[in-house]
Protein backbone atom coordinates (compact mmCIF):
# COMPACT_ATOMS: atom_id res chain seq x y z
CA UNK A 1 0.00 0.00 0.00
CA UNK A 2 1.08 3.38 -0.86
CA UNK A 3 0.79 6.43 1.52
CA UNK A 4 1.48 10.07 1.02
CA UNK A 5 2.61 11.92 4.11
CA UNK A 6 1.75 15.41 4.13
CA UNK A 7 2.59 18.11 6.52
CA UNK A 8 1.10 21.97 7.34
CA UNK A 9 3.34 23.68 9.15
CA UNK A 10 4.48 27.00 10.79
CA UNK A 11 7.69 26.14 12.93
CA UNK A 12 8.77 22.66 12.26
CA UNK A 13 6.27 20.69 14.70
CA UNK A 14 3.83 19.51 12.45
CA UNK A 15 6.83 17.92 9.78
CA UNK A 16 8.78 16.37 12.06
CA UNK A 17 5.98 14.10 12.79
CA UNK A 18 5.57 13.82 9.71
CA UNK A 19 8.34 12.38 8.87
CA UNK A 20 8.73 9.94 11.77
CA UNK A 21 5.46 8.93 10.31
CA UNK A 22 6.73 8.24 6.70
CA UNK A 23 10.41 6.14 9.04
CA UNK A 24 7.04 3.85 10.64
CA UNK A 25 5.46 3.74 7.55
CA UNK A 26 8.53 2.68 5.45
CA UNK A 27 9.72 -0.01 8.27
CA UNK A 28 6.76 -1.49 8.56
CA UNK A 29 7.38 -2.47 4.63
CA UNK A 30 4.97 0.63 2.87
CA UNK A 31 5.59 2.68 0.40
CA UNK A 32 5.58 6.63 2.10
CA UNK A 33 6.11 9.69 0.29
CA UNK A 34 6.75 12.51 2.29
CA UNK A 35 5.68 16.22 1.35
CA UNK A 36 4.97 19.66 2.01
CA UNK A 37 1.04 21.13 1.62
CA UNK A 38 3.14 24.40 0.24
CA UNK A 39 4.29 22.17 -3.12
CA UNK A 40 1.08 19.99 -2.95
CA UNK A 41 -0.89 20.23 -5.95
CA UNK A 42 -4.90 18.79 -5.16
CA UNK A 43 -5.74 18.83 -8.61
CA UNK A 44 -3.41 16.01 -9.53
CA UNK A 45 -4.46 13.31 -7.02
CA UNK A 46 -1.79 10.59 -7.53
CA UNK A 47 -4.23 7.29 -8.68
CA UNK A 48 -1.04 4.72 -6.60
CA UNK A 49 -2.04 6.41 -3.41
CA UNK A 50 -4.04 4.36 -1.07
CA UNK A 51 -4.31 7.17 1.51
CA UNK A 52 -3.30 10.38 2.73
CA UNK A 53 -2.49 11.65 5.45
CA UNK A 54 -2.29 15.03 7.08
CA UNK A 55 -0.39 16.61 10.00
CA UNK A 56 -1.67 19.99 10.11
CA UNK A 57 -0.55 22.62 12.84
CA UNK A 58 -2.79 25.97 13.93
CA UNK A 59 -1.43 29.17 13.91
CA UNK A 60 -2.43 32.79 15.17
CA UNK A 61 -6.32 32.56 16.07
CA UNK A 62 -7.45 29.16 14.81
CA UNK A 63 -5.19 30.02 11.08
CA UNK A 64 -3.61 28.15 9.13
CA UNK A 65 0.09 27.36 9.55
CA UNK A 66 2.21 28.70 6.82
CA UNK A 67 2.63 25.84 4.49
CA UNK A 68 -1.13 25.00 3.99
CA UNK A 69 -1.88 28.64 3.40
CA UNK A 70 -1.27 28.01 -0.78
CA UNK A 71 -2.85 24.81 -0.57
CA UNK A 72 -6.15 25.51 0.83
CA UNK A 73 -5.98 28.84 -2.54
CA UNK A 74 -6.00 25.83 -4.73
CA UNK A 75 -8.39 24.06 -3.24
CA UNK A 76 -10.87 26.97 -3.25
CA UNK A 77 -9.79 28.30 -6.06
CA UNK A 78 -9.85 25.28 -8.52
CA UNK A 79 -12.41 22.96 -6.21
CA UNK A 80 -11.18 19.83 -7.36
CA UNK A 81 -14.00 16.86 -7.36
CA UNK A 82 -11.59 14.65 -4.20
CA UNK A 83 -14.42 11.92 -4.41
CA UNK A 84 -12.30 8.27 -4.50
CA UNK A 85 -9.73 10.57 -2.41
CA UNK A 86 -9.35 9.00 1.26
CA UNK A 87 -7.36 10.87 4.03
CA UNK A 88 -6.74 10.76 7.36
CA UNK A 89 -5.94 14.14 9.48
CA UNK A 90 -3.79 15.01 12.58
CA UNK A 91 -4.54 18.04 14.12
CA UNK A 92 -1.58 20.12 16.37
CA UNK A 93 -2.54 22.98 18.86
CA UNK A 94 -1.75 24.16 22.02
CA UNK A 95 -5.34 24.32 24.19
CA UNK A 96 -3.76 27.07 25.94
CA UNK A 97 -5.71 29.31 23.61
CA UNK A 98 -8.82 27.39 24.49
CA UNK A 99 -11.09 28.99 21.70
CA UNK A 100 -8.98 28.03 18.67
CA UNK A 101 -7.65 25.17 19.82
CA UNK A 102 -6.62 22.63 16.71
CA UNK A 103 -8.71 24.48 14.51
CA UNK A 104 -5.94 24.71 11.64
CA UNK A 105 -6.37 21.21 10.67
CA UNK A 106 -9.82 21.20 10.83
CA UNK A 107 -9.80 24.16 8.12
CA UNK A 108 -8.18 21.41 5.79
CA UNK A 109 -10.42 19.01 7.02
CA UNK A 110 -13.66 20.81 6.09
CA UNK A 111 -12.66 21.38 2.79
CA UNK A 112 -11.19 18.21 1.74
CA UNK A 113 -14.48 16.73 2.81
CA UNK A 114 -17.11 19.35 0.88
CA UNK A 115 -15.12 18.40 -2.13
CA UNK A 116 -15.48 14.84 -1.84
CA UNK A 117 -13.21 13.08 -0.26
CA UNK A 118 -13.53 10.48 2.71
CA UNK A 119 -11.88 10.83 6.20
CA UNK A 120 -10.73 7.82 7.48
CA UNK A 121 -9.70 6.68 10.85
CA UNK A 122 -10.22 9.27 14.12
CA UNK A 123 -9.29 12.37 13.93
CA UNK A 124 -5.57 12.70 15.60
CA UNK A 125 -4.96 15.12 17.72
CA UNK A 126 -2.20 16.65 19.81
CA UNK A 127 -2.17 19.13 22.50
CA UNK A 128 1.76 21.51 23.22
CA UNK A 129 0.29 21.90 25.96
CA UNK A 130 -0.25 18.27 27.17
CA UNK A 131 3.12 16.49 28.45
CA UNK A 132 2.56 13.83 25.54
CA UNK A 133 5.06 13.48 23.12
CA UNK A 134 3.70 14.38 19.56
CA UNK A 135 5.13 11.92 17.50
CA UNK A 136 4.57 9.07 19.97
CA UNK A 137 0.65 10.11 19.75
CA UNK A 138 0.57 10.28 15.73
CA UNK A 139 2.59 6.83 15.93
CA UNK A 140 -0.30 5.37 18.21
CA UNK A 141 -2.75 6.89 15.96
CA UNK A 142 -1.80 5.50 12.54
CA UNK A 143 -2.74 1.55 13.53
CA UNK A 144 -6.23 2.67 13.52
CA UNK A 145 -5.99 4.47 10.67
CA UNK A 146 -4.51 1.65 8.69
CA UNK A 147 -6.86 -0.52 10.11
CA UNK A 148 -9.56 1.62 8.45
CA UNK A 149 -7.93 1.53 5.51
CA UNK A 150 -7.81 -1.89 5.23
CA UNK A 151 -11.78 -2.69 6.00
CA UNK A 152 -12.38 -0.43 3.53
CA UNK A 153 -10.61 -2.41 0.86
CA UNK A 154 -12.02 -5.37 1.61
CA UNK B 1 8.11 64.41 4.92
CA UNK B 2 10.54 61.65 3.39
CA UNK B 3 12.83 60.08 5.92
CA UNK B 4 16.55 61.63 5.41
CA UNK B 5 19.47 59.27 5.38
CA UNK B 6 20.66 61.99 7.77
CA UNK B 7 18.42 60.08 10.01
CA UNK B 8 20.09 56.88 9.59
CA UNK B 9 21.97 57.00 12.85
CA UNK B 10 19.14 56.37 14.50
CA UNK B 11 19.60 52.76 13.46
CA UNK B 12 23.07 52.75 15.28
CA UNK B 13 23.70 50.69 18.30
CA UNK B 14 24.61 54.40 20.25
CA UNK B 15 20.90 55.44 18.76
CA UNK B 16 19.12 52.55 21.20
CA UNK B 17 21.46 53.69 24.25
CA UNK B 18 18.74 56.33 25.19
CA UNK B 19 15.49 54.27 24.16
CA UNK B 20 14.08 52.55 21.83
CA UNK B 21 13.57 55.28 18.63
CA UNK B 22 10.13 54.97 18.61
CA UNK B 23 9.55 57.50 17.16
CA UNK B 24 11.98 57.01 14.05
CA UNK B 25 10.26 53.33 13.64
CA UNK B 26 6.84 55.26 13.47
CA UNK B 27 8.19 57.67 10.29
CA UNK B 28 9.50 54.72 8.86
CA UNK B 29 6.38 52.47 9.08
CA UNK B 30 3.91 55.25 7.86
CA UNK B 31 6.40 56.80 5.55
CA UNK B 32 8.91 54.39 4.29
CA UNK B 33 8.38 50.75 4.86
CA UNK B 34 11.07 49.87 3.03
CA UNK B 35 13.58 51.84 3.91
CA UNK B 36 17.16 51.72 2.94
CA UNK B 37 20.05 52.75 5.29
CA UNK B 38 23.84 53.61 3.60
CA UNK B 39 26.24 53.52 6.76
CA UNK B 40 28.58 55.80 5.27
CA UNK B 41 31.67 54.47 6.25
CA UNK B 42 32.37 52.49 3.71
CA UNK B 43 30.38 49.28 4.76
CA UNK B 44 27.57 48.11 3.30
CA UNK B 45 23.92 49.12 3.37
CA UNK B 46 20.78 47.49 4.30
CA UNK B 47 16.87 47.55 4.35
CA UNK B 48 15.03 47.75 6.73
CA UNK B 49 11.30 46.27 7.45
CA UNK B 50 9.27 48.00 10.35
CA UNK B 51 5.55 47.19 9.58
CA UNK B 52 4.34 43.80 11.51
CA UNK B 53 2.76 42.30 8.48
CA UNK B 54 6.15 43.11 6.54
CA UNK B 55 8.73 41.85 9.71
CA UNK B 56 5.81 38.65 9.51
CA UNK B 57 6.15 37.78 5.55
CA UNK B 58 9.83 37.47 5.26
CA UNK B 59 10.28 35.57 8.45
CA UNK B 60 8.19 32.91 6.68
CA UNK B 61 9.61 33.43 3.38
CA UNK B 62 13.32 31.38 4.12
CA UNK B 63 13.31 31.17 0.41
CA UNK B 64 13.93 34.31 -0.54
CA UNK B 65 15.05 35.70 2.93
CA UNK B 66 17.81 33.70 3.93
CA UNK B 67 19.63 33.52 7.24
CA UNK B 68 22.48 30.65 6.27
CA UNK B 69 23.50 33.70 3.51
CA UNK B 70 25.33 35.86 4.99
CA UNK B 71 23.77 34.84 8.93
CA UNK B 72 21.38 37.12 11.03
CA UNK B 73 23.32 40.04 12.45
CA UNK B 74 24.23 42.82 9.73
CA UNK B 75 28.02 42.72 10.06
CA UNK B 76 29.60 41.48 6.68
CA UNK B 77 31.05 37.98 7.90
CA UNK B 78 33.49 36.67 5.19
CA UNK B 79 32.14 33.61 4.02
CA UNK B 80 34.51 30.96 4.92
CA UNK B 81 34.71 32.08 8.48
CA UNK B 82 30.56 31.97 8.77
CA UNK B 83 30.89 28.50 7.96
CA UNK B 84 33.00 27.83 10.90
CA UNK B 85 30.44 29.91 13.54
CA UNK B 86 27.35 28.79 12.11
CA UNK B 87 24.67 28.31 14.60
CA UNK B 88 20.66 26.67 13.77
CA UNK B 89 19.73 30.56 13.69
CA UNK B 90 22.31 30.98 10.75
CA UNK B 91 20.68 28.06 8.85
CA UNK B 92 17.79 27.48 5.98
CA UNK B 93 15.91 24.63 5.59
CA UNK B 94 16.95 21.87 4.63
CA UNK B 95 19.27 21.94 7.75
CA UNK B 96 17.92 24.05 9.94
CA UNK B 97 14.93 21.53 9.70
CA UNK B 98 17.68 18.85 11.28
CA UNK B 99 18.94 20.74 13.72
CA UNK B 100 15.80 21.82 14.77
CA UNK B 101 13.91 18.85 14.91
CA UNK B 102 17.02 17.55 17.49
CA UNK B 103 15.86 19.79 20.30
CA UNK B 104 11.74 20.66 19.18
CA UNK B 105 10.37 17.64 20.88
CA UNK B 106 12.53 18.84 24.11
CA UNK B 107 10.73 22.37 24.34
CA UNK B 108 7.14 21.66 23.50
CA UNK B 109 4.90 23.83 26.05
CA UNK B 110 3.30 20.66 27.46
CA UNK B 111 7.06 18.87 28.27
CA UNK B 112 8.95 22.06 28.96
CA UNK B 113 6.32 22.02 31.95
CA UNK B 114 6.67 18.89 32.85
CA UNK B 115 10.35 19.00 33.18
CA UNK B 116 10.84 22.49 33.66
CA UNK B 117 7.63 23.56 36.10
CA UNK B 118 9.89 21.83 39.61
CA UNK B 119 13.26 22.91 38.67
CA UNK B 120 12.07 26.49 37.97
CA UNK B 121 9.87 26.94 40.75
CA UNK B 122 13.10 26.20 42.91
CA UNK B 123 15.24 28.45 40.97
CA UNK B 124 12.49 31.45 41.22
CA UNK B 125 11.67 30.57 44.69
CA UNK B 126 15.43 31.02 46.15
CA UNK B 127 16.37 34.10 43.74
CA UNK B 128 13.69 36.27 45.15
CA UNK B 129 13.39 35.21 48.54
CA UNK B 130 17.50 35.64 48.53
CA UNK B 131 16.54 39.26 46.64
CA UNK B 132 13.44 40.03 49.09
CA UNK B 133 15.45 39.66 52.28
CA UNK B 134 17.79 42.37 51.38
CA UNK B 135 16.54 45.90 53.00
CA UNK B 136 16.03 48.66 50.63
CA UNK B 137 16.57 49.46 47.19
CA UNK B 138 18.12 46.39 45.20
CA UNK B 139 20.30 45.70 41.59
CA UNK B 140 17.25 44.51 40.16
CA UNK B 141 19.72 43.18 37.07
CA UNK B 142 22.42 41.11 38.89
CA UNK B 143 20.01 40.28 41.88
CA UNK B 144 17.37 38.44 39.54
CA UNK B 145 16.93 39.09 36.23
CA UNK B 146 20.46 37.68 35.49
CA UNK B 147 20.20 35.44 38.29
CA UNK B 148 17.59 33.15 37.72
CA UNK B 149 17.94 32.38 33.38
CA UNK B 150 21.10 31.84 34.31
CA UNK B 151 20.71 28.99 36.68
CA UNK B 152 17.91 27.32 34.46
CA UNK B 153 20.91 27.29 31.46
CA UNK B 154 23.55 25.60 34.08
CA UNK B 155 20.13 22.65 34.46
CA UNK B 156 19.69 22.69 30.82
CA UNK B 157 23.15 22.02 29.82
CA UNK B 158 23.77 20.09 33.29
CA UNK B 159 26.76 22.29 34.27
CA UNK B 160 27.54 24.00 37.65
CA UNK B 161 25.56 27.05 38.72
CA UNK B 162 29.21 28.90 39.39
CA UNK B 163 30.71 27.92 36.19
CA UNK B 164 27.48 29.32 34.69
CA UNK B 165 27.95 32.51 35.74
CA UNK B 166 31.48 32.70 33.62
CA UNK B 167 29.27 31.01 30.92
CA UNK B 168 27.37 34.18 31.41
CA UNK B 169 29.69 36.75 31.51
CA UNK B 170 31.42 35.25 28.57
CA UNK B 171 27.81 35.36 26.72
CA UNK B 172 27.37 39.39 27.77
CA UNK B 173 30.71 40.59 26.66
CA UNK B 174 29.86 38.31 23.58
CA UNK B 175 26.57 39.76 22.38
CA UNK B 176 27.47 43.35 23.21
CA UNK B 177 30.49 44.03 22.04
CA UNK B 178 29.56 47.59 20.71
CA UNK B 179 28.92 48.35 24.41
CA UNK B 180 32.56 49.43 26.61
CA UNK B 181 30.49 48.18 30.20
CA UNK B 182 29.96 44.91 29.02
CA UNK B 183 32.96 44.49 26.45
CA UNK B 184 35.98 46.30 27.79
CA UNK B 185 38.26 44.10 25.76
CA UNK B 186 36.62 44.51 22.39
CA UNK B 187 35.48 48.32 21.90
CA UNK B 188 35.19 46.56 18.35
CA UNK B 189 38.25 47.70 17.13
CA UNK B 190 38.86 46.13 13.52
CA UNK B 191 41.89 44.49 14.17
CA UNK B 192 39.91 42.51 17.12
CA UNK B 193 36.85 41.83 14.65
CA UNK B 194 39.11 40.61 12.27
CA UNK B 195 41.50 38.04 14.44
CA UNK B 196 38.06 36.71 16.17
CA UNK B 197 36.06 36.18 13.23
CA UNK B 198 35.42 32.68 12.51
CA UNK B 199 33.81 32.80 16.20
CA UNK B 200 30.37 33.96 17.33
CA UNK B 201 30.18 37.90 17.21
CA UNK B 202 33.74 38.13 15.84
CA UNK B 203 34.47 38.66 19.39
CA UNK B 204 36.99 37.20 21.87
CA UNK B 205 34.57 35.99 24.27
CA UNK B 206 32.55 34.12 21.44
CA UNK B 207 36.65 32.45 20.76
CA UNK B 208 36.63 31.58 24.60
CA UNK B 209 32.83 30.20 25.04
CA UNK B 210 33.26 27.91 22.05
CA UNK B 211 36.47 26.59 23.21
CA UNK B 212 34.69 26.21 26.52
CA UNK B 213 31.77 24.66 24.59
CA UNK B 214 34.52 22.15 22.92
CA UNK B 215 35.98 21.09 26.06
CA UNK B 216 32.49 19.91 27.76
CA UNK B 217 31.75 18.49 24.71
CA UNK B 218 34.86 15.59 25.29
CA UNK B 219 33.78 15.32 29.08
CA UNK B 220 30.25 14.95 28.25
CA UNK B 221 30.78 12.17 25.58
CA UNK B 222 31.77 10.29 28.26
CA UNK B 223 29.70 11.05 30.34
CA UNK B 224 26.40 11.76 29.50
CA UNK B 225 23.08 13.01 31.20
CA UNK B 226 19.30 13.96 30.09
CA UNK B 227 20.40 17.55 29.51
CA UNK B 228 20.10 19.50 25.59
CA UNK B 229 24.15 19.19 25.58
CA UNK B 230 24.25 15.32 26.13
CA UNK B 231 20.72 15.22 23.60
CA UNK B 232 22.61 17.21 20.70
CA UNK B 233 25.86 14.85 21.28
CA UNK B 234 23.59 11.47 20.68
CA UNK B 235 21.37 12.71 18.41
CA UNK B 236 21.67 12.56 14.10
CA UNK B 237 21.30 15.08 11.38
CA UNK B 238 20.51 13.43 8.35
CA UNK B 239 21.35 10.41 9.15
CA UNK B 240 25.00 11.66 10.73
CA UNK B 241 25.76 12.50 14.11
CA UNK B 242 26.90 16.44 14.75
CA UNK B 243 30.50 16.93 14.42
CA UNK B 244 32.45 18.19 17.09
CA UNK B 245 32.65 21.62 15.77
CA UNK B 246 28.59 22.06 15.15
CA UNK B 247 28.32 21.28 18.84
CA UNK B 248 30.63 23.60 20.40
CA UNK B 249 28.88 26.25 17.94
CA UNK B 250 25.35 24.89 19.18
CA UNK B 251 26.55 25.54 22.94
CA UNK B 252 27.34 28.70 22.04
CA UNK B 253 23.89 29.53 20.82
CA UNK B 254 22.46 27.71 23.52
CA UNK B 255 24.24 29.94 26.42
CA UNK B 256 23.06 33.34 24.39
CA UNK B 257 19.55 32.25 23.26
CA UNK B 258 18.52 30.62 27.02
CA UNK B 259 20.10 33.52 29.14
CA UNK B 260 20.38 37.22 27.54
CA UNK B 261 16.80 37.56 26.10
CA UNK B 262 15.22 36.18 29.15
CA UNK B 263 17.01 38.59 31.50
CA UNK B 264 16.22 41.48 29.45
CA UNK B 265 12.48 40.45 29.46
CA UNK B 266 12.75 40.08 33.20
CA UNK B 267 14.13 43.21 33.74
CA UNK B 268 11.71 44.99 31.31
CA UNK B 269 8.65 43.75 33.05
CA UNK B 270 10.14 45.02 36.65
CA UNK B 271 10.68 48.39 35.34
CA UNK B 272 7.20 48.35 33.50
CA UNK B 273 5.75 47.47 37.30
CA UNK B 274 7.58 50.86 38.26
CA UNK B 275 6.30 53.15 35.21
CA UNK B 276 2.69 51.99 35.35
CA UNK B 277 1.62 51.03 38.84
CA UNK B 278 -2.07 50.66 38.30
CA UNK B 279 -0.99 47.43 36.17
CA UNK B 280 0.42 46.23 39.03
CA UNK B 281 -2.60 46.87 41.17
CA UNK B 282 -4.74 44.83 38.69
CA UNK B 283 -2.40 42.02 38.59
CA UNK B 284 -2.18 41.42 42.70
CA UNK B 285 -6.06 41.63 42.65
CA UNK B 286 -6.61 40.12 39.15
CA UNK B 287 -3.85 36.85 39.74
CA UNK B 288 -5.63 35.28 36.82
CA UNK B 289 -4.52 37.55 34.29
CA UNK B 290 -0.74 36.47 34.58
CA UNK B 291 -0.97 34.64 31.48
CA UNK B 292 -1.82 37.66 29.35
CA UNK B 293 0.54 39.91 31.74
CA UNK B 294 3.21 37.67 30.46
CA UNK B 295 2.27 38.64 27.11
CA UNK B 296 2.01 42.12 27.23
CA UNK B 297 5.73 41.81 28.88
CA UNK B 298 7.29 40.06 26.05
CA UNK B 299 5.68 42.79 23.53
CA UNK B 300 6.90 45.18 26.09
CA UNK B 301 10.15 44.36 26.44
CA UNK B 302 11.29 42.72 22.71
CA UNK B 303 14.42 41.53 23.70
CA UNK B 304 15.65 41.21 20.28
CA UNK B 305 15.43 44.51 18.44
CA UNK B 306 15.81 43.39 14.83
CA UNK B 307 17.65 40.05 13.15
CA UNK B 308 19.12 40.36 9.27
CA UNK B 309 18.37 38.22 6.30
CA UNK B 310 19.94 38.49 3.06
CA UNK B 311 18.18 38.52 -0.16
CA UNK B 312 18.65 35.56 -2.67
CA UNK B 313 16.80 36.30 -5.43
CA UNK B 314 15.93 39.96 -6.61
CA UNK B 315 12.42 40.90 -5.97
CA UNK B 316 9.98 44.37 -5.34
CA UNK B 317 8.38 45.11 -1.74
CA UNK B 318 6.78 48.94 -1.56
CA UNK B 319 7.87 49.68 -4.86
CA UNK B 320 11.77 49.36 -3.83
CA UNK B 321 13.83 46.80 -6.01
CA UNK B 322 15.39 44.12 -3.38
CA UNK B 323 18.77 42.63 -5.28
CA UNK B 324 19.93 39.31 -4.71
CA UNK B 325 22.67 39.39 -1.81
CA UNK B 326 21.08 42.68 -0.30
CA UNK B 327 21.00 43.05 3.67
CA UNK B 328 17.55 43.02 5.25
CA UNK B 329 16.88 44.12 9.37
CA UNK B 330 13.66 42.74 10.72
CA UNK B 331 13.24 45.28 13.12
CA UNK B 332 10.94 43.07 15.93
CA UNK B 333 11.35 46.07 17.76
CA UNK B 334 8.99 48.32 15.37
CA UNK B 335 6.73 45.93 14.33
CA UNK B 336 5.85 44.89 18.10
CA UNK B 337 4.57 48.73 18.57
CA UNK B 338 2.94 49.05 14.80
CA UNK B 339 -0.32 50.74 15.39
CA UNK B 340 -1.96 48.92 12.44
CA UNK B 341 -1.69 45.99 14.47
CA UNK B 342 -1.84 46.99 18.48
CA UNK B 343 -3.97 49.55 19.62
CA UNK B 344 -2.25 52.44 21.85
CA UNK B 345 0.99 50.12 21.36
CA UNK B 346 2.66 52.65 23.62
CA UNK B 347 0.28 51.78 26.72
CA UNK B 348 1.25 48.93 28.85
CA UNK B 349 -1.60 46.45 29.65
CA UNK B 350 -1.74 43.50 30.39
CA UNK B 351 -4.49 42.29 29.66
CA UNK B 352 -4.10 42.71 26.05
CA UNK B 353 -6.23 40.85 23.27
CA UNK B 354 -4.98 39.44 21.25
CA UNK B 355 -1.42 39.66 21.35
CA UNK B 356 0.15 37.99 18.58
CA UNK B 357 3.46 39.81 19.88
CA UNK B 358 6.52 39.14 17.28
CA UNK B 359 8.68 39.15 20.74
CA UNK B 360 9.96 35.44 19.55
CA UNK B 361 10.19 36.16 15.76
CA UNK B 362 7.86 36.87 13.27
CA UNK B 363 6.81 33.04 12.90
CA UNK B 364 7.89 30.40 10.61
CA UNK B 365 10.99 28.21 10.89
CA UNK B 366 13.12 30.03 13.53
CA UNK B 367 10.55 30.87 15.96
CA UNK B 368 12.00 31.07 19.57
CA UNK B 369 12.55 26.97 20.33
CA UNK B 370 12.69 28.03 23.96
CA UNK B 371 9.90 30.05 24.22
CA UNK B 372 7.35 27.93 26.42
CA UNK B 373 10.62 27.60 29.04
CA UNK B 374 11.04 31.50 28.72
CA UNK B 375 7.18 31.95 29.53
CA UNK B 376 7.29 29.57 32.15
CA UNK B 377 10.55 31.34 34.02
CA UNK B 378 8.15 34.92 33.69
CA UNK B 379 4.95 33.27 35.01
CA UNK B 380 6.30 31.90 37.99
CA UNK B 381 8.69 35.07 39.33
CA UNK B 382 5.15 36.93 38.72
CA UNK B 383 3.33 34.58 40.54
CA UNK B 384 6.38 34.54 43.75
CA UNK B 385 6.00 38.49 43.46
CA UNK B 386 2.03 38.85 43.52
CA UNK B 387 2.13 37.28 46.96
CA UNK B 388 4.78 39.38 48.32
CA UNK B 389 5.02 42.43 46.93
CA UNK B 390 3.19 45.44 47.22
CA UNK B 391 4.49 47.53 44.85
CA UNK B 392 7.69 48.38 42.22
CA UNK B 393 9.69 51.78 43.03
CA UNK B 394 12.57 53.43 41.31
CA UNK B 395 15.32 53.69 43.30
CA UNK B 396 17.92 55.15 41.11
CA UNK B 397 19.04 55.76 37.44
CA UNK B 398 18.69 52.71 34.74
CA UNK B 399 21.50 51.98 32.55
CA UNK B 400 20.41 50.80 28.72
CA UNK B 401 22.51 48.17 26.99
CA UNK B 402 24.43 49.47 24.14
CA UNK B 403 23.10 47.99 21.82
CA UNK B 404 20.74 47.60 18.66
CA UNK B 405 20.54 43.99 18.55
CA UNK B 406 19.51 43.40 21.67
CA UNK B 407 16.98 45.70 24.01
CA UNK B 408 18.96 45.24 27.30
CA UNK B 409 19.32 46.88 30.82
CA UNK B 410 22.46 46.62 32.78
CA UNK B 411 21.53 48.18 35.64
CA UNK B 412 17.86 48.45 37.16
CA UNK B 413 18.02 49.83 41.10
CA UNK B 414 14.49 49.18 42.31
CA UNK B 415 12.69 48.65 45.49
CA UNK B 416 10.13 46.33 46.16
CA UNK B 417 7.99 46.96 48.59
CA UNK B 418 6.69 43.89 50.70
CA UNK B 419 2.84 43.36 51.40
CA UNK B 420 2.76 44.08 55.17
CA UNK B 421 2.15 40.30 57.02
Amino acid sequence: MKFSVLYGTESGNSEFIAQDLVDYLTSELYEAELGDLANTDPTNVDPDVHAYLIICSTHGEGELPQTAIPFLAELEAKAPDLSGVRYAMFGLGDSFYAETYSQGSEIIDRKLTELGATRIGEYGRHDASSIDDGTELALAWVPGVLADLKAQLV
Amino acid sequence: MSVGHENDHLLSSLAFEGSVPHEFFKTLRDEDPAHWTEPGDGSRGFWSFTRYEDVVALSRDTGTFSSEKGGTTLEDIPEADLQGRRTMIDTDPPLHTGYRKILAPSFNPGIVRRNWDERVETIVSETFTAALAEEGEIEYVSKISSEIPVRVLAALLDVPDSEAHYIMELGDEMIASSDPDHAPRTALTPEVLAENSKYQFSSPAGRELWEYGDKLRIGREKDLGHDVFSLLITSEVDGRKLTPHELANFFSLLVIAGNETTRMAFSHAAKAFCDFPDQWTKLRENPQLVDSAVEEILRWATPIHHFRRTVTQDTEMHGKKLEAGDKVAIWYASANYDERVFTNPHTFDIERKPNFHLAFGGGGAHRCLGNSLARLELKVLLQHQIEQVESFELAGEVKRLRSNLTHGLKRLPIRMNKIAA
